[in-house]
């Protein structure tokens, strides 16, 4: 249990009545991609919103690097380690690309307002690091041309990696994929895939919902079924399949490989 | 006087009490982007700044003339701390009155902050009276004269020291890593709070630094005009339509909304009546929400969200 990241036990999450997410639990190893599928409104990107502290958890207990993390504001929980990307991008639109990424690196910063007004050496010093910290980000994901333009002047698919560099950019231990693969081509979903992996191997861990089978099934470690709110299975990606749990759930859809209803919306917005 | 150097004198007066206007505008900006909170105290800020700048500068007598102010401080030295008493005042407004209703709706925390502005007169006027204050001119001096048109050495002081206001504001959110955060906290507070920006400091950091932008309005603008307990109100009237003349979100906006105000009454106040002079600044208000409204209900979208937050 040693390398064990993030450990959720008996997590629970009600809106109003309505029980979103039902005693979930699960560990996840350091170092491993750990995928979370599901059918639409299964609880997925509600179990994000737990884990990155958008939302207070009804119940249960959620430890990050052995952290409790009941208690911790999404700022710090940003601080310990932990970044996300968004279903729907969020990113900063009137600011460039490069900006986008550097405010990524904002817990990195340790000088204040007074160092920066004054325009005190160290305070420049540590902004041209950050800067060029933040070049080397987007060049991991083969955007560093295009850092002074302005983000809402990139395609979908860019803008996603836009957001992936700038999560990348806190230097997280655990990075969260809100449907990274939602709206992108079968070239950048390859893309995307490559990047993963060499995020892995450089020691990241990442848990990523998606609903592109063909992505997760080749990229996952580990894979964790929920429907209605509730873990229905866990395994191998070959396990998970082989479920008759898991088949039921997606009722018919256990052949799918490819774009899903919900992509191929998300592609036409 | 010619009608050249006439309009010309609008002009110079119109840019000046603009200047002003645009200061107390960019106030509004700076809370209500990061925030969304629109802070009706903000004229406040100004009265404060002029009247504490007057306090520690010249002999005042304070609370119903109980006591006697005696600071005497030289003015450039006086207005250094005026700023810096009302940015604390700013702090402690967000720690007292807006930080505890954390969770409240946006309309909540507007009311409060309409509180705020009664708080602050209030106070005021316990502190101040009702007595006008005024402070000496920055440079002595008479007046430039352009074309018949005359312009005075305060009004340079005005339109210059908002100018280096915009240019240290503009370096401020362009080139630091905390205006950045600031910036990226009014586009997406949750993105941000979820790329480890505390957004509680942020909107702590918008209420110092607007305080300190509306005491800096107060203090440049008492040379030419008096100051006293209720100045606050007319202000921040003045800049909220400023402010919403440039649509609210954007500084530029606010800047040229405000400069365009003081122009629009200045030249109405000559032309017609400089009775009309404050009738104008909410004319056109009432002009830009019905053109806005009307454009926003074609669009098919509601003004409370864009509002809202």
């Amino acid at each position: 249990m040693t390398d064990t990241i993030l450990e959720a036990s008996g997590l629970r999450k009600e809106f109003g009545g309505v029980v979103a997410v039902h005693k979930v639990s699960f560990n996840v190893a350091r170092g491993e991609i750990f995928a979370i599928i599901g059918p639409n409104g299964a609880g997925k990107t509600t179990l994000f919103n737990l884990i990155s502290g958008v939302y207070p958890t009804t119940g249960g207990e959620l430890r990050f690097r052995g952290h409790r993390l009941a208690r911790a504001n999404p700022h710090e929980r940003a601080a310990m380690g932990l970044a996300r990307t968004f279903q729907n991008l969020r990113l900063f639109d009137n600011m460039t690309v490069l900006e986008n990424v550097m405010v990524g690196r904002h817990t990195k910063s340790r000088y204040g307002l007074m160092a920066a007004a004054l325009r005190l050496p160290t305070a420049h010093r540590e902004e041209r690091v950050i800067r060029e910290q933040a070049l080397k980000r987007l060049a991991m994901v083969g955007l560093e041309g295009r850092a002074h333009q302005l983000v809402g002047s990139l395609s979908f698919g860019q803008q996603r990696l836009v957001e992936v560099a700038r999560a990348m950019a806190i230097e997280p231990q655990l990075l969260l994929l809100d449907e990274p693969g939602a709206g992108l081509t079968r070239k950048e979903v390859e893309e995307l895939d490559d990047l993963v992996r060499r995020l892995r191997d450089d020691g990241m861990t990442v848990i990523l919902v998606e609903h592109n089978m063909e992505l997760v099934m080749g990229i996952a470690d580990r894979v964790m079924v929920l429907d209605y709110g509730q873990k229905i299975a866990e395994g191998t990606p070959l396990q998970v399949q082989r479920n008759p749990r898991v088949i039921a759930a997606y009722l018919g859809e256990e052949a799918s490989v490819g774009l899903h209803p919900e992509e191929a919306y998300v592609a036409t917005q | 006087m010619a009608l050249e150097s006439q309009l010309l004198q609008y002009l110079f007066t119109g840019v000046t009490v603009g200047s002003i206007y645009a200061l107390i505008a960019l106030g509004f900006v700076v809370i209500h982007n990061v925030t969304g909170i629109v802070n009706f105290a903000q004229g406040d800020f100004a009265m404060l700044g002029a009247l504490v700048a007057v306090t520690l500068t010249t002999r005042t007598p304070i609370f119903n003339r109980v006591f006697v102010a005696d600071f005497d401080l030289p003015l450039p030295l006086g207005i250094v701390l005026s700023v810096l008493i009302v940015s604390l005042i700013g702090a402690v407004l967000y720690f007292l009155a807006i930080r505890p209703a954390k969770g409240a709706s946006i309309v909540s925390l507007i009311i409060i902050t309409i509180g705020a502005h009664f708080a602050f007169q209030g106070l005021a006027l316990i502190a101040w009276a009702a007595d006008p204050y005024g402070l000496p001119v920055f440079t002595r001096g008479g007046p430039l004269e352009i074309h018949g048109a005359i312009l005075t050495r305060q009004n340079l002081w005005v339109i210059g020291v908002t100018a280096v206001i915009l240019l240290a504001l503009y370096l401020f959110f362009e080139r630091t890593m905390l205006g950045k955060a600031l910036r990226a906290c009014a586009i997406n507070r949750l993105a941000a709070r979820l790329m480890g920006i505390d957004a509680n400091r942020m909107a702590l950091l918008s209420f110092v630094l607007s305080a300190a932008i509306g005491a800096m309005a107060g203090i440049v603008i008492t040379p030419s005009t008096f100051m006293g307990y209720d100045s606050g109100t007319f202000l921040s009237l003045k800049g909220f339509v400023a402010a919403i003349m440039g649509g609210m979100n954007s500084a530029t906006g606010a800047v040229v909304g405000g400069l365009l105000l003081g122009i629009f009454e200045t030249v109405g106040a000559g032309f017609i009546s400089s009775g009309y002079k404050d009738a104008i600044a909410f004319i056109v208000l009432f002009a830009i929400l019905f053109v806005r409204m009307s454009v926003g209900v074609r669009k098919g979208q509601s003004q409370f969200e864009e509002v809202g937050m």
